[in-house]
């Protein structure tokens, strides 16, 4: 694609009203060169027709003139015929008898000749003798008119003409012999007919002519026989000749360009014939115009036209660039302003323009001009903010007592603040523009791990906020600990630009995190083998518990049994003391076998795990009751069982301590004649606590705190058997459900043991308030 | 003194006590000469597969010298010849998972020797009975 350097506007209109003036001027130049040229050219042949006519007109006059004095002359010829033919006959009407030269003497004086003509239209004898032998045979017409009069009697004159040979003005007059055979002719000549103006009437008509039209060169006028009227002498050229006798024969007129001047020659055939005349004495004229003069008009009027244009053109180039300039101007007056505002003055006004387009291209331009400086202002304005935002920042990350890093996307350092510098120990500026690899990160980490293709990556594609801890390089290469938080710096459009690090130092925090995990990582050890050998402590105790109890039975068993069988194979030979003796090492036997049952429970109760579930008490306490039934047997018992809430807790054991507290209520209720035992649960603190209540035998509150250690009993033996172990039990089993175990009594009245389960009431003694009292 | 043939209950216990309360008590019914007593594990696959004994029922005590008897039981249990003598654990172990481990092994019956003698004896005639050991009357051990 042609691509064209912009013109400036006015250039173009200008370009465009030069045009069209251009074609406007040549076209009227040229039209009316044209019109000119062409009233030129009618003016001319109008003046030519004119003269023309004019000419002829003048010929005829002339000629008219001739025939008046035809008229004068004719009658003396006629009587001069008259005395031809009288001599004729006094001849014997034998011509050659005749003696011509005498009678044109005598007769007429010497001012005619004479001719006489025979049938063959031959002049026989004449007293002209050029025109002896003159045969008319060749003029066609004269011969005609002879044969036409030769056998009529009459006087025929003619008209005056031109003499052929000699171009002098002849009058001729002709008369037929009575016999026919001759017509007697007779000549007047010009120079005896006084006819000396005739030339100078010719002369005068062509002088007038001339002057009338300037165009004409000259003028001839030559008689049929080709003899110019006014030179009797002249005898045209071959040329000439043949041009007359063309028109001669046409009788019509003909235009003659002559070649290689400017000259045109018209002939003209001034048709004078009359049918009574023998002669013809029709006339040739011959104009010469001459296109001299019109050439030079319509040369001058071309040059006159040309510089018409030209001057016309030269004012339409000033009016046209005037017009340009001025059509234009509005436009460069726009163009002016809005330039002078592209150069930033946006203040610079759009002036008013005639031109309504232009107008509101001017309020749109100052609009738009007014936006443009809002929008300014408001940039400025924000860069204004934009730039005491920054400084704050600026401010903020040097005064930071954190490292703060900017680095491209390539891992290079942009930005370090001073507080890094000196950490890393670099001189001001020296890190920028380096590779954060190698420099601040090490190449290769204390354990080996190479660092730069991880850090390159992170820089290349963060993910948003990351933290990390990285071990780096101080210059001096001594390593620190740093926890980074990095965070990817967009543009506003989206692009990625890099990354800002903040890192603080946690080389000391690293260094008692190892530590600490190091003391950390012994003390699971220590507590691994603590647990290990507390575990092994527990499997030997409880296979030392188990071959125990199983190696403190056997003995047992084998007292009860030997016993036994003394009691009852041998009692013959036993005395009622030794047998009741017998009987008591049984009954210990036994009571030791209990013991170390209940030891043996008690001591698996603080060990084995805990299997909670979601229990409700009331099922368990039904099992214990029907695993009691026999203790009720005989007695009057009455057990009351209330609402009981469910609880979380190990089914087997809670309903050891159910089967403990409810055989205890059983066994110190055996003095009553009726034996009340109620059990329930009441709601405390979100809590339930359970209760067993009796209406037994009671003990002193005092003591209350030492019921619960193991072998601790408050009763004789004697009267209430027991190892001491249950209660102890019991308070074990409720502690490691997280509960707590209490007991209300009052000396005869009756006890209630309390306890719960989960959190416990606990306000040191072991008494909560408003529990109902046993 | 019967022949060792004729002994149908083997006995596996190490305790001497509980041997002569047991067989006092065997002694009750006349059953104490059809018993063979073993006194450590090791004795007791002796008897069986060295002796090829056969007897009606065993007894096995669990804690007992060289195998104990939880290996014996298992022995038992493993031969084909052995495996459908009644094997009855008869300890003072009343431990659940001595129980368990004793089941799992396939043990016929699973007895907590009492402390008391009243009870001791009632089980063992108990086991006598439910294993179908009485004497017949004119002395030939008959196995109903």
């Amino acid at each position: 694609m042609v691509h064209l350097r912009p013109r400036p506007f006015s250039q173009t209109l200008f370009v465009f009203i030069i045009a069209l003036i251009t074609l406007a001027v040549v076209a009227l130049t040229v039209v009316d060169y044209a019109i000119a040229e062409h009233n030129l050219r009618e003016d001319r042949r109008l003046l030519e027709n004119q003269t023309e006519s004019e000419l002829i007109n003048e010929i005829l006059l002339i000629e008219s003139g001739y025939a008046l004095f035809d008229d004068v002359m004719n009658r003396e010829m006629n009587e001069g015929l008259l005395r031809l033919l009288e001599e004729y006959e006094s001849a014997g009407r034998n011509a050659s008898a005749m003696d011509l030269a005498r009678i044109k003497r005598e007769v007429f004086d010497d001012r005619m000749d004479l001719y006489v003509i025979n049938v063959s239209n031959m002049v026989e004898f004449t007293t002209y003798p050029p025109d002896q032998g003159l045969d008319f045979r060749g003029s066609y017409d004269i011969a005609g008119y002879l044969d036409g009069i030769r056998n009529t009697s009459g006087f025929y004159p003619d008209r005056v003409v031109h003499d052929r040979a000699s171009g002098q003005l002849r009058k001729y007059a002709y008369a037929p012999t009575p016999d026919h055979r001759y017509i007697l002719e007779l000549g007047m000549i010009s120079d005896r007919m006084g006819f000396r103006q005739e030339p100078i009437q010719f002369g005068d008509a062509i002088r007038d002519i001339r002057i009338q039209n300037p165009d004409v060169d000259d003028v001839r006028l030559f008689t049929q026989f080709k003899y110019q009227l006014g030179d009797a002498s002249f005898r045209p050229d071959a040329e000439l000749s043949a041009r007359l006798d063309r028109v001669l024969e046409s009788r019509a007129g003909f235009d003659y360009d002559e070649p290689g001047t400017d000259r045109v020659v018209r002939y003209l055939f001034v048709d004078i014939r009359d049918e009574a005349y023998a002669s013809d004495i029709s006339k040739i004229a011959e104009l010469t115009y001459s296109t001299r003069r019109l050439d030079d008009t319509l040369q001058d009027l071309v040059v006159y036209h040309a510089l018409a244009a030209i001057s016309v053109l030269a004012i339409g180039f000033v009016a046209a660039r005037t017009v340009a300039g001025r059509l234009t101007q509005p436009i460069n007056g726009i163009v002016g302003d809005v330039d002078a505002i592209a150069l930033g003055d946006l203040d610079h006004p759009v002036s008013p323009s005639s031109v309504s387009e232009f107008s509101v291209l001017g309020t749109s331009i100052a609009t738009m001009v007014g936006r443009l400086k809002q929008m300014i202002d408001q940039l400025q304005k924000q860069e204004a903010s934009l730039r005491e935002s920054e400084e704050k920042y600026r401010q903020l990350v040097e005064d930071a007592g954190s490292i703060i890093l900017r680095l491209g996307p390539d891992g290079t350092i942009w930005y370090v603040n001073e507080f890094a510098e000196r950490y890393f120990g670099y001189a001001p500026g020296e890190l920028l523009g380096s590779d954060v690899t190698g420099t601040i990160v090490p190449e290769v980490d204390s354990e080996g791990v190479p660092m730069g293709d991880v850090v390159h990556s992170l820089c290349r594609d963060p993910a948003d906020g990351i933290n990390h801890l990285n071990e780096n390089q101080r210059k001096d290469g001594s390593r620190v600990y740093v926890a980074w938080t990095n965070r990817p710096v967009v543009d506003t459009d989206g692009t990625y630009r890099g990354i800002l690090c903040i890192g603080n130092d946690i080389t000391r925090l690293k260094e008692a995190e190892d530590e600490n995990r190091r003391l950390y990582a012994e003390l699971e050890e220590r507590v691994e083998q603590r647990t290990a050998d507390l575990a092994a402590a527990n499997r030997e105790l409880e296979s030392f518990t188990y071959t125990v109890s199983h190696d403190l039975r056997s003995p047992l068993r084998a007292i009860d049994g030997y016993t036994y069988i003394l009691l009852h194979e041998h009692r013959s030979e036993l005395t009622p003391s030794a047998m009741r003796y017998l009987d008591q090492i049984s009954q210990n036997a036994r009571r030791m076998a209990r013991l170390i049952d209940d030891l043996l429970n008690f001591s698996r109760t603080g060990r084995q795990a805990l299997s909670i579930r979601t229990v409700d008490p009331a099922v368990l306490v039904a099992e214990v009751l029907s695993d009691l039934a026999g203790e009720r047997q005989g007695r009057e018992v009455r057990v009351s069982v209330g609402a009981l809430a469910p609880c979380r807790a190990d089914p087997a054991l809670l309903k050891q301590v159910f089967a403990n507290l409810v055989g205890n209520a059983f066994k110190f209720t055996r003095t009553r004649a009726v034996a009340e035992v109620t059990i329930g649960s009441v709601e405390h603190g979100g809590h339930p606590v359970y209760f067993v209540r009796d209406n037994g035998i009671g003990f002193d509150q005092q003591y209350a705190n030492t019921l619960f250690q193991v072998f601790h009993r408050l009763h004789d033996l004697r009267d209430y058997e027991g190892t001491g172990v249950g209660l102890a039990i019991v308070q074990r089993i409720v502690e490691r459900h997280g509960g707590r175990v209490w007991v209300e009594s009052v000396p005869d009245r009756g006890t209630t043991f309390f306890f719960t389960l989960g959190d416990g009431i606990d306000n040191g003694e072991g008494r909560g308030e408003g529990y109902p009292a046993g | 003194m019967a022949r060792d043939g004729e002994k149908d209950i083997l006995l596996v216990e190490d305790n001497p006590h509980d041997v002569e309360l047991i067989l006092h008590v065997f002694e009750w019914s006349n059953m104490h000469d059809r018993v063979r007593v073993v006194w450590d594990g090791q004795e007791a696959l002796d008897a069986l597969f060295e002796d090829a004994m056969r007897p009606r029922v065993i007894l096995l005590d669990l804690k007992l010298p060289k195998v104990n008897g939880f290996e014996v039981l298992r022995r038992i249990k493993e031969d084909a010849s052995l495996r459908e003598i009644p094997v009855v654990v008869f300890s003072s172990s009343a431990e659940e998972r001595d129980v368990a481990m004793s089941y799992g092994l396939g043990v016929n019956s699973y007895v907590v020797k009492p402390v008391e003698f009243d009870r001791f004896a009632e089980v063992i005639r108990e086991i006598a009975a439910y294993w179908q050991i009485n004497r017949s009357p004119d002395g030939v051990p008959r196995a109903d």
